[in-house]
């Protein structure tokens, strides 16, 4: 059977000739024998797989290293972020010790009439930062109501509450109850959602504005309206955000009053062109600050309740705040998703370049074969 | 050139390779890159260059070459394929700056590159591409077989059979048409 290699025989003039061909002069054997003398002896050892193997251990290594790395940041930050004193401290001491958290020894807070305006220049620095949370605990099942701790800075004011009613009848009184409740302190409902009960069972959420001034009554009247199951209050302080508001808008009419006293002057048309720039931009940037004050300072002025009610028996049993070890836990878990996210991202970002860059290294090999070619057929 | 050979597996474990002495393969596979280059340039001179350069390279390859993913005579035709390419792309840079590419054929022209070949066979070699020259030389002069030559080549088996079977229709042509003027 002819092998698929051999020639037709119809070429075996020309194949015998070709196989005559003189091999290489004496000089050139003579220069590579000399050059293969300078050859250092070498071990016998496995070609290329030093490359191999510094390439798999590399990449092991940086693997290893850099999944280290995000673990050990995310654990570190869990640590530092359970222990802090937040309000989540507070929440924990508090609940279990089935305390309420009435701050007789605060001075109630100031209404709003003796208070100045806090769009002016309350340059009391308190400790607290410009968004210092201060959740004043959870309440356990049929406990009292939790108290306000006095503000004297412009603060937005959150809670949450959570009741317990004995049928439906009642959630459907308690519902109206609580609108009018809202309406009655000078505020007003957000919103509602009443669930068509289902036999016995029923849920009401609520979202009231009341008046800052006038939130611990709110509370204490929504209170009556059923047995608390949970209550959270969260008081977000705004004042120094309001201060430094100010303070721009300040420097701003500054400048677009000098810059206003400029233009009156001689000026070159260059100059003038300049400055009037300048002042649309600083008057727009007036304006816009102008209204983020205002609007911060509405916020403030009415305080969020979200209520929700329930006939449902199993809410009972409130949960027992996480320990410092489960907190840690869950804000490292919550690190390393957004690290796997950030990964993802950047993978997902990098990949058409990568893809690119592929396409092209095949592409290039692709002309250089061809131009190879190219270059034989025209040697 | 590695590429070529394939990479080495990361998966499988080598065992450590024998490699034979570089002087023993460099004399027993001369003539071999000598003809081959021979063949793809037809010019003595330059083949007797560039086949020292492939042996320079060859040396300093030498820690990379493994003898169960080559022969060491594919392995040096490799390398001298590259360092022609290499000088056919110089000489192709330089035909274009300086324009002087008709002197240049013509000396190849006036020298026989291979002795002990009849004149209409000479003349029927020079009247071939190097491309076709070259899958002459390996698999008729050099006696490879279609796989090694086609590896050398960076082609497939059938092309290199389809080039081979054209080139041999071709150079008998050229054979006949010499032999008759």
């Amino acid at each position: 059977m002819p092998s698929r290699d051999a020639i037709d025989e119809r070429f075996d003039e020309i194949v015998r000739e070709l196989r005559t061909l003189p091999g290489a002069p004496d000089s050139l054997r003579e220069r590579v024998r000399e050059l293969a003398a300078q050859e250092p002896p070498v071990a016998a050892r496995e070609p290329g797989r030093w490359r191999a193997w510094l390439t798999f251990r590399s990449v092991a290594w940086t693997l290893g290293s850099a999944a280290t790395g995000f673990v050990a940041i995310a654990l570190a930050y869990g640590v530092v972020t359970s222990g802090g004193g937040g309000g989540d401290d507070d929440d924990s001491g508090m609940a279990a010790a089935g305390q309420t958290t009435t701050m007789a020894q605060l001075s109630p807070m100031a209404p709003p009439a003796a208070r100045p305006p806090a769009t002016t220049f309350d340059t009391e620095q308190a400790a607290a930062e410009d968004r210092a949370r201060v959740a004043v605990g959870s309440a356990t099942a049929g406990r009292e109501a939790v108290t306000l701790p006095p503000g004297q800075r412009l603060a937005h004011h959150t809670a949450t509450m959570r009741l317990r009613v004995s049928d439906v009848d009642e959630l459907s009184r308690a519902t109206r109850e609580a609108m009018r409740v809202a309406r009655r302190l000078g505020g007003f409902v957000a919103s509602v959602n009443y669930a068509k009960p289902k036999g016995d069972e029923g849920d009401a959420s609520l979202t009231l504005r009341v008046p800052t001034a006038k939130i611990q009554q709110a509370i204490a009247q929504l209170s009556d309206l059923g047995v608390i199951v949970s209550q959270r209050i969260e008081i977000t302080d705004v004042q120094n955000r309001v201060n430094d508001t100010s303070d721009r808008i300040l420097r701003l009419r500054r400048t677009i009053r000098r810059i206003e006293l400029r233009l009156r002057q001689d000026v070159s048309e260059d100059e003038r062109f300049r400055l009037q720039l300048q002042l649309e931009q600083a008057r727009a940037n007036l304006r816009r600050l102008t209204e983020q004050r205002a609007s911060t300072v509405r916020r403030a002025r009415l305080a969020t309740i979200a209520l929700a009610l329930t006939t449902r028996e199993d809410e009972e049993k409130v949960a027992p705040p996480p320990g410092r070890v489960e907190r840690a836990a869950r804000n490292a878990a919550t690190v390393l998703a957004k690290e796997l996210a950030a990964i993802v991202w950047v993978l997902i970002v990098l990949s058409p370049f990568l893809l690119l860059a592929a396409a092209a290294a095949v592409a290039g090999r692709a002309r250089r074969r061809r131009v190879d070619e190219r270059l034989l057929e025209q040697a | 050139m590695n590429a070529a050979l394939g990479s080495v597996s990361t998966h499988a474990k080598p065992a450590t390779v024998e490699r034979p002495a570089f002087a023993a393969v460099a004399e027993r596979h001369l003539d071999t890159v000598y003809r081959y280059l021979l063949m793809l340039t037809k010019d003595r001179q330059l083949a007797d260059d560039l086949a020292s350069e492939t042996f320079v390279k060859a040396l300093r390859l030498w820690h990379r070459f493994d003898p169960r993913r080559a022969s060491a005579s594919t392995w040096l035709c490799q390398i001298a394929r590259t360092i022609a390419l290499d000088h056919f792309r110089a000489e192709d840079r330089r035909r274009r700056r300086e324009d002087r590419y008709a002197r240049r054929e013509s000396a190849w022209d006036d020298q026989p590159f291979a002795e002990g070949l009849s004149p209409s066979l000479e003349a029927g070699l020079r009247e071939l591409s190097a491309a076709e020259r070259e899958v002459i030389a390996l698999r008729i002069v050099l006696e490879l077989d279609g796989d090694t030559a086609a590896r050398i080549l960076g082609i497939s088996r059938t092309a290199c059979s389809t080039r081979l079977s054209r080139a041999l229709h071709k150079l008998e042509e050229k054979v006949r048409s010499h032999a008759v003027a």
